[in-house]
């Protein structure tokens, strides 16, 4: 149980997943957390510049899916950040580096299998679709409304400013969690509450409409 | 779109150049750990002395002593798996870890129950009643500020499962808890030392992973 065995030892995950890489890799990275941890912003930005396309690289091969494979890494980013007073130079890096990285993964699929169903029934939903394309177009009348348009335009002008904002970014912009949390300044946790509040109004009223 | 909001993501990240304080090696928080378990058990043992008849328990292959280092040997391998897997890439030191408290625990056990059948003339009852419930209620209390401690020291590295860190926080905290206890404990009966001194971790990590959940979650950097 010392502090170094199991650090020091290659891990054959990471072997698997780049027969070809930078065998000094290991090494520069290393040296540049170190710095990072000292305040070297430069090295920092270098380590992280780095580091991407690498994780990039796996969560795509791991997830089959470009833009799920950038949040993951997104997130990873994120955890390296935060947790990076936990890396000790006499360690190897990569073990470190891969542990935060598939914690990310682990995470995004737990989220997923968590919201997926309810995402996707509203991601499928023709009132959501009809909301995007009233946002597409602005809230303005249109000749070819249809009344279910009516009700959804209606809908989505009760919700707060910020839910609307955030439904507006996931289904029709077409962002990503992470993304969309980014540009308004939150983080995903807050960011998938505000979609699930405004979900949950817009069913509401809708629901009432209907009934 | 998602790579620009990547690389802004990096450009922020990398804007923010405090310096960290990096988090001490798995043994030094072991030992801190250890050295906390350690003054617990010596301030209890000077002030109530060891369970009678003293340390003739401690002479040669007893249960009594078997327990001793089951329970001392689990709950420093639950402290070292909660605080190995509050660091990013020693999840393999955690899982070793388990194993050896596993093992620790139910040997003890096993080689105890072992030692008691053969000398036992078979009339000493297993279970005692409410008699049982003060030594386990006592073995927590005094497991409260090792879990506190362990709880602590994961939460100021990345406890990035935090139930299992948790839950091994307060099996582990039980375990050291459960050793003052067994050393000092006045309980009448043969079987009492084995299976409720044995007992106590399972109890603890049931009833302290809770509230450890929430002092990992509430500080935690992963």
């Amino acid at each position: 149980m010392g502090d170094r065995d199991h650090n020091r030892r290659p891990t054959p995950r990471v072997g698997r997943e780049e027969p070809d890489r930078d065998p000094e890799r290991g090494d520069r990275w290393s040296g540049w957390m170190a710095a990072a941890q000292e305040g070297d912003v430069a090295a920092y930005e270098a380590l992280l510049r780095e580091v991407r396309p690498v994780l990039h690289a796996s969560m795509r091969r791991r997830l089959g899916d470009g833009a799920a494979a950038e949040d993951v890494v997104q997130t990873a980013l994120l955890s390296i950040h935060r947790a990076r007073h936990t890396y000790r130079p006499e360690c190897r890096f990569e073990p470190w580096l891969w542990a935060v990285a598939l914690n990310a993964l682990r995470d995004y699929r737990r989220r997923g299998a968590r919201h997926s169903r309810k995402e996707q029934a509203l991601r499928d939903d023709s009132a959501l679709s009809a909301a995007g394309a009233w946002h597409a177009r602005g809230p303005g009348p249109s000749p070819e409304s249809s009344a279910l348009n009516g009700d959804v335009e209606r809908a989505l002008r009760e919700l707060p400013p910020s839910q609307r904002q955030a439904v507006t970014l996931l289904h029709v912009e077409g962002l990503s969690v992470v993304e969309a949390a980014d540009r308004v300044g939150t983080s995903p946790g807050a960011f998938k509450a505000r979609v699930h509040r405004a979900y949950r109004t817009l069913r509401s009223v809708l629901q009432g409409d209907s009934a | 779109m998602s790579h620009d909001v990547t690389e802004e993501l990096i450009r922020r990240l990398a804007r923010d150049p405090r310096p960290v304080r990096r988090v001490r090696t798995l043994r030094a928080d072991l030992a801190r750990v250890a050295a906390l378990a350690a003054a617990l058990t010596a301030l209890f043992l000077a002030g109530r002395g060891l369970r009678p008849p003293g340390v003739s328990l401690l002479a040669g292959s007893t249960p009594f002593l078997w327990m001793a280092l089951g329970l001392a040997i689990a709950g420093l391998a639950g402290a070292t798996a909660a605080l190995a897997f509050a660091r990013p890439g020693r999840a393999g030191t955690g899982l070793a870890a388990i194993g050896v408290a596993t093992a620790a625990l139910l040997g003890a056990t096993a080689v105890a129950s072992a030692l008691l059948s053969s000398t036992l003339t078979g009339d000493e009852p297993l279970w005692t009643g409410a008699r049982e419930i003060p030594c386990v209620v006592g073995s927590l209390f005094f497991s409260l500020p090792i879990a506190y401690a362990i709880g602590r020291l994961a939460a100021g590295a990345a406890p990035m499962r935090p139930v299992l860190t948790a839950w091994l926080a307060a099996a582990g905290a039980s375990a050291l808890g459960g050793l003052v206890g067994h050393l000092a404990c006045r309980t009448p009966g043969a079987w009492h030392i084995v299976l409720t001194h044995s007992a106590v971790p399972l109890v603890g990590s049931v009833l302290l992973a809770l509230p450890l959940y929430v002092l990992v979650t509430r500080r935690r950097a992963g």
